[in-house]
């Protein structure tokens, strides 16, 4: 047996417990039984995710699949950090990309944009920006550097992981 | 992984991710072929990675055997939703105070002890920049430059304050890009797309907003006329949209899709495209939305030789902007309807809806817009050989642009039109060429007038 719940979420306004009680089944049962997370995890996965929601509700249109993607994001992540090496980081990627560190203005600065884009090596920063914001396929990425389907993938895919853990590295230091 | 040991979930998201190294991938591969146990679990997660394209995923019925939430749990969240609302409510009343004076000011304010920068204040300071956003850009970008700098007091210490700084801060950079193109300041706004995108891909839960800052690096896209790349863009932006159910904002990327499909000539795609959502802003009594697409509609049926179809479109998308009560709207559409008439066998009907529309422009107090749909109206009756009323309208055309204090090089192409009149030079092209001129001025503020070479 199963159950057809609402197609779109009932929006901001709406009592946030009563959301929690009709949407946290489901997405523990997306962390726990689909990714696999042991239960307590899954619960600490979920709890965040409604922590996310709860901060940006009032930009949530459709609160179902925003909260599902979200729980899916959360869980993938949630096994990527715990994946201890980085098999094609190397000195080279951890130097700073001058380039980078020039064009930086205030705001960038403020931020200290420099200790986490300023370690990405310009290849990695234009295969994200590709793949994440110009709507590139991998394919297409993979054409375009005469490197394979898979490659590509295993590239994109590194500078995120990358990304991510230079940044966590960095904000410790603001 | 152990040669030993089964796959761990781990070893399988690394693998599926292809962040394996080679030796590695072969290590899993061989082990996939021999242990039935790993190979089923590998097999379930890939089919459900594919079940997560299917934009229905989200929509799927949910087992009923999943426990409910404990007593505690919900007491616990209660406790957390009511105690962010205080800080929602709290962050509400801290923002007049934040943004009194200057925006050194505001840097001076938030740096104050007293002020504890939260989510909910950076969400305050991204709301009122988007407010701002149509009206006056500039401020926007203050506001979304405050922000950004703002988003530094975040705390960090855990990995989830780490994960929402790097939401927040991406959401900075994102309205940042969206200021910065409002005001055509396009490289910087381009770039502003790249840095909010690095940001909110350091996020867990940045796919999202990455989509609506596709959005924006379509529309500059669009205006830089590389519309091959603004196309493909605006399509990434409504696919991952529709897969997290925004109907809204995917049909918003449509609708700007529409127009390119427009500009890159494809006038039948273009047409089909906006059909498709005039049906379903129908279906939602988007109004708004309706009227923007009927005026697009008829610019489409227009070009594809249908200036009947074209014309019941301005009229229903006119309808709607009076519905609406967007007065300025709907006396634009009367000016494309009055050019429209006149371009195709009717100059008369034409011309008495463009005299229309100029009054009304006038009425408004929008004097460059009138000048223009003069300028429209000289060129209709320079064909039919009015020379006196054409004279008499570059006069007024002239006066009027001149009491909008307009740039150098305006004043300029319209004195030697003014010439050409007194000189008997004058012809349909050459005032069309300087409505044009006039046209693109906002886009291209630098460039000089070159007058059209004189007919052989």
């Amino acid at each position: 047996m199963t159950q057809e719940p609402p197609r779109d979420g009932p929006g901001p306004e709406t009592d946030a417990t009563a959301l929690y009680l009709e949407y946290k089944p489901f997405l523990l049962y997306l962390a726990g039984k689909k990714f696999h997370i042991p239960a307590p995890d899954a619960e600490g996965v979920v709890h965040d995710v409604f922590v996310s929601y709860l901060e940006q509700r009032t930009r949530i249109r459709t609160l179902r699949p925003w909260l599902i993607w979200a729980t899916v994001h959360a869980s993938q992540d949630y096994w990527r950090r715990r994946r201890g090496t980085e098999p094609f980081s190397s000195e080279q990627e951890d130097r700073p990309d001058e380039a980078t560190v020039r064009q930086t203005a205030r705001i960038e600065e403020s931020f200290s944009v420099r200790e986490v884009f300023g370690h990405v090596r310009t290849r990695c920063r234009e295969l994200l920006i590709h793949r994440f914001l110009e709507g590139f396929t991998i394919a297409e990425i993979a054409a375009q550097q005469s490197i394979t389907a898979k490659y590509a993938k295993k590239l994109v895919f590194g500078c995120v992981t990358k990304l991510r853990r230079l940044y966590r590295k960095g904000t410790k230091v603001l | 992984m152990p040669s030993s040991a089964h796959l761990s979930m781990v070893d399988l998201m690394a693998y599926f991710d292809a962040t394996v190294s080679p030796e590695e991938a072969r290590t899993i591969l061989a082990h996939l072929e021999t242990c039935d146990l790993c190979r089923a679990q590998h097999d379930e997660f890939c089919a459900f990675q594919d079940e997560l394209e299917d934009p229905e995923f989200a929509h799927r019925p949910v087992p009923d055997t999943i426990p409910e939430p404990s007593e505690q749990q919900v007491e616990e969240f209660r406790a957390l939703a009511s105690r962010l609302d205080v800080e929602d409510a709290e962050a509400g009343r801290l923002l007049p105070f934040l943004l009194t004076g200057s925006p050194d000011d505001w840097r001076t304010h938030a740096a104050q002890p007293s002020v504890t920068m939260t989510w909910a204040l950076i969400h305050h300071l991204l709301d009122e920049g988007h407010r701002f956003l149509t009206i006056q850009p500039s401020h926007a970008l203050d506001l979304a430059l405050f922000a950004g700098d703002c988003c530094a007091y975040l705390p960090d210490a855990t990995s989830r304050e780490q994960d929402h700084k790097a939401h927040f801060t991406g959401l900075a950079f994102k309205e940042k890009a969206n200021a910065l193109r409002m005001l055509g300041r396009l490289p910087e706004a381009t770039h502003a797309t790249e840095t909010a995108t690095l940001w909110l891909l350091m996020s867990t839960n940045g796919e999202f907003e990455v989509a609506g800052v596709q959005y924006i690096r379509a529309a500059i896209l669009w205006s830089q006329r590389d519309l091959v790349s603004a196309r493909r863009v605006v399509r990434a932006s409504a696919k991952t949209f529709a897969l997290y159910g925004d109907s809204e904002q995917c049909r918003k990327s449509e609708v700007l899709e529409a127009g390119i499909l427009y500009e890159m000539g494809q006038v039948a795609e273009a047409r089909d495209l906006a059909l498709r959502l005039l049906k379903s802003a129908q279906t939602d009594k988007d109004l708004a939305l309706q009227a923007r697409l009927c005026a697009n509609l008829a610019q489409c049926v227009g070009d594809l030789g249908d200036p009947e179809g074209a014309g019941n479109y301005y009229l229903t998308a006119m309808s709607l902007y009076d519905e609406l009560g967007l007065k300025t709207e709907n006396v634009r559409l009367r000016w494309s309807l009055g050019d429209l008439t006149a371009r195709t066998g009717r100059p008369n009907d034409g011309l008495i809806l463009l005299e229309r529309a100029e009054r009304d422009f006038e009425d408004l107090g929008m004097l460059g817009e009138a000048g223009m749909v003069a300028l429209s109206r000289a060129e209709l009756l320079l064909t039919a050989g009015h020379f006196a009323e054409v004279a008499t309208i570059c006069h007024t055309v002239i006066a009027r642009f001149e009491k909008l204090g307009a740039a150098k090089n305006a004043l300029q192409a319209l004195e030697y039109l003014r010439e050409a009149m007194v000189a008997g030079r004058s012809t349909p092209v050459l005032i069309r060429e300087v409505r044009e001129f006039l046209q693109h001025l906002p886009t291209d503020p630098s460039r000089a007038f070159e007058p059209p070479p004189p007919i052989a």
